[in-house]
């Protein structure tokens, strides 16, 4: 172990524990639990990788250990008002580390674990991206399915894994995958919903998720939801998931209608899966992000239109989405009050289909480039090293605070996903943020609007309604799905002179 | 659909999980099988000793 001290203004300590690892959702808890400690400032606990020695450079929490520092290396950095409260907080960790011994796992690796459990038939994976290829090779050797939520893993690995999936039968559900339900079992991030007659496919998580919660909620019900990671449908990997997906919902007997969910297919892709659609055998829906041409029957521009056609073929009754009474007043209101110079919409996405979709809804709808800037705080580059924005709030509340104090700013769009895998309480994680913002911005004059889409069910452990009270006891404006709330936003943003 | 899928579909997921201990307890809060694995990244060998391991075998 290596301690420094560096005296500034304030009191600056690292502690480098040589190839000591912890997940990265375990770190966030601990950072959490530092930052708390009376006079800490700041405080990281993360693995050396070089994505977040760049992060504590930029946090000022560097001491000369951290360039020698490896990827298998922890580190723990704090700042803190006195030295005193740094040792005082340090003294803490030996208690905050020791929580994984509780962990019950002693099985060190898949084959252990195998011969624990022969009848396991599906990985799920979320180790580093530079190891999880290794490890989604070795889970298909021994015969089973890969759900891979990490991200980063090369696209050439990615391709050579899944022809050796499709060579074996079995299906590879990412790299970068956020969802999946298999038999109303949820993988990685999914939402409590009834079982029932719609498949869902795709290389979109939270899509999906929107998709599964509103078909959930309209009073229907999935088969299986099948996510194939946001590369897939590129024409590096070919769509390889893809196909393999649909086919398999296609012969489900269970399944009588498919959504399929995706970002825009490469050019030489676009054929392929348009095949598989075609060659189905029954309904497919199908949700293509992004600005292209419908190419097939059934297709729709919105996760919520997706919802209802397939609750529509499916032949369910369906239960109208609950909007918010006097909508349209409260957004008359909030425009009105605006001040000149705010005329850009920011959106701060956990999801990464989200921010597609509303960049899209919104450049239709002819908000210019310079009067919105979306962001997907869920991408590839913002999570290596780090949990993803639904687990960790971190991100996405710098973010807030800085859009709040940029003067040209009316409306904060953002997303709240509920579900098992995502944190307990994420309305509650930016509550007070979301506080601290306005008085910000109304320090400076100007009242910032919030709109946030909810996505989710009364049975996921956060609770709809839970969530969405939370969420209006801040003032925001809640509605229900994606779409809307881009509308919304572009009702108080748009075309202002 | 391959035998393996149908399998999956059919018996739904018994899952190995490596990584983030949330989605194991998650599967768990669902009523689901899971096997946790106490994952760590593998350990770098030095290169020196890789070599010398070489000759030696």
């Amino acid at each position: 172990m290596t301690t420094a001290s560096t005296e500034t203004a304030m009191a600056v300590r690292m502690i480098v524990r040589p190839r000591e690892y912890f997940d990265s959702v375990f770190l966030m808890r601990v950072s959490q639990r530092l930052e708390r400690a009376p006079g800490v400032r700041a405080a990281a606990a993360v693995m050396a990788t070089d994505a977040n020695k760049t992060r504590l450079a930029d946090a000022g929490l560097v001491t000369p250990e951290l360039a020698t520092a490896r990827a298998d290396d922890l580190v723990i950095a704090l700042r803190a008002e006195t030295s005193g409260a740094a040792d005082s907080a340090l003294a803490e960790l030996a208690s905050a580390l020791a929580a994984p011994v509780t962990i019950t796992a002693s099985a060190r690796t898949i084959d252990i674990a195998l011969a624990r459990r022969p009848d396991a038939n599906v990985a799920v994976i979320s180790v580093p991206g530079a190891y999880a290829g290794a490890e989604v090779r070795h889970a298909l050797e021994r015969g089973l399915h890969a759900f891979v939520f990490s991200g980063n893993v090369p696209v050439a690995e990615e391709r050579a894994l899944k022809e050796e999936a499709h060579r074996r039968g079995l299906l590879v559900m990412g790299p970068d995958c956020g969802t999946a339900i298999v038999r109303g079992v949820g993988l990685g991030f999914a939402n409590v919903v009834r079982r029932g007659v719609i498949g869902v496919v795709g290389g979109s998580g939270t899509g999906m998720q929107e998709v599964t919660s509103l078909v959930h909620n309209a009073g229907a019900g999935i088969s299986h939801a099948l996510g194939t990671g946001s590369h897939d449908a590129s024409d590096a990997i070919g769509g390889i998931s893809t196909v393999d997906a649909l086919d398999a919902l296609a012969a489900d007997v269970e399944t009588r209608v498919i959504v399929l969910v995706s970002k825009p297919a490469g050019p030489s892709t676009e054929a392929t899966i348009d095949a598989a659609v075609a060659r189905a055998g029954k309904p497919v829906v199908t949700c293509i992000l992004g600005d292209v041409p419908a190419r097939v029957d059934r297709a729709v521009r919105t996760f919520e239109e997706a919802a209802a056609a397939a609750v529509t073929i499916a032949g369910g009754a369906r239960v109208p989405i609950a909007v918010p009474g006097g909508l349209d007043e409260r957004l008359a209101r909030e425009r009105e009050a605006l001040a000149a110079s705010q005329r850009q919409i920011r959106g701060l996405f956990a999801g990464g289909s989200f921010a597609l979709q509303a960049e899209r809804i919104l450049a239709e709808m002819g908000v210019g480039a310079g009067a919105r800037t979306i962001v997907d705080l869920g991408t590839e580059s913002l999570t290596d090293g780090r949990p993803h924005p639904m687990i960790d709030p971190r991100l996405r509340r710098e973010r807030i605070i800085e859009a709040a104090e940029d003067g040209r700013v009316a409306v904060i769009l953002f997303d709240v996903v509920l579900g098992h895998g995502a944190a307990p309480d994420p309305a509650g994680d930016l509550a007070g943020t979301i506080a601290s913002a306005r008085t910000k911005a109304r320090r400076g004059g100007r009242n910032v609007v919030f709109i946030a889409s909810l996505t989710g069910t009364e049975g996921d452990p956060q609770g709809l309604g839970r969530q969405r009270a939370s969420l209006e006891d801040a003032g925001v404006i809640v509605v229900p799905t994606t779409a809307r709330a881009a509308r919304a936003a572009e009702a108080i943003a748009g075309g202002r002179p | 659909m391959s035998e393996p899928l149908r399998r999956l579909l059919a018996d739904g997921p018994t899952a190995i999980a490596l990584g983030v201990r949330e989605f194991a307890d998650a599967i768990r809060a669902q009523g689901g099988t899971v096997e946790e694995v106490a994952w760590r990244p593998p350990e770098t060998v030095d290169p020196r000793i890789a070599k010398l391991a070489e000759r030696l075998l």
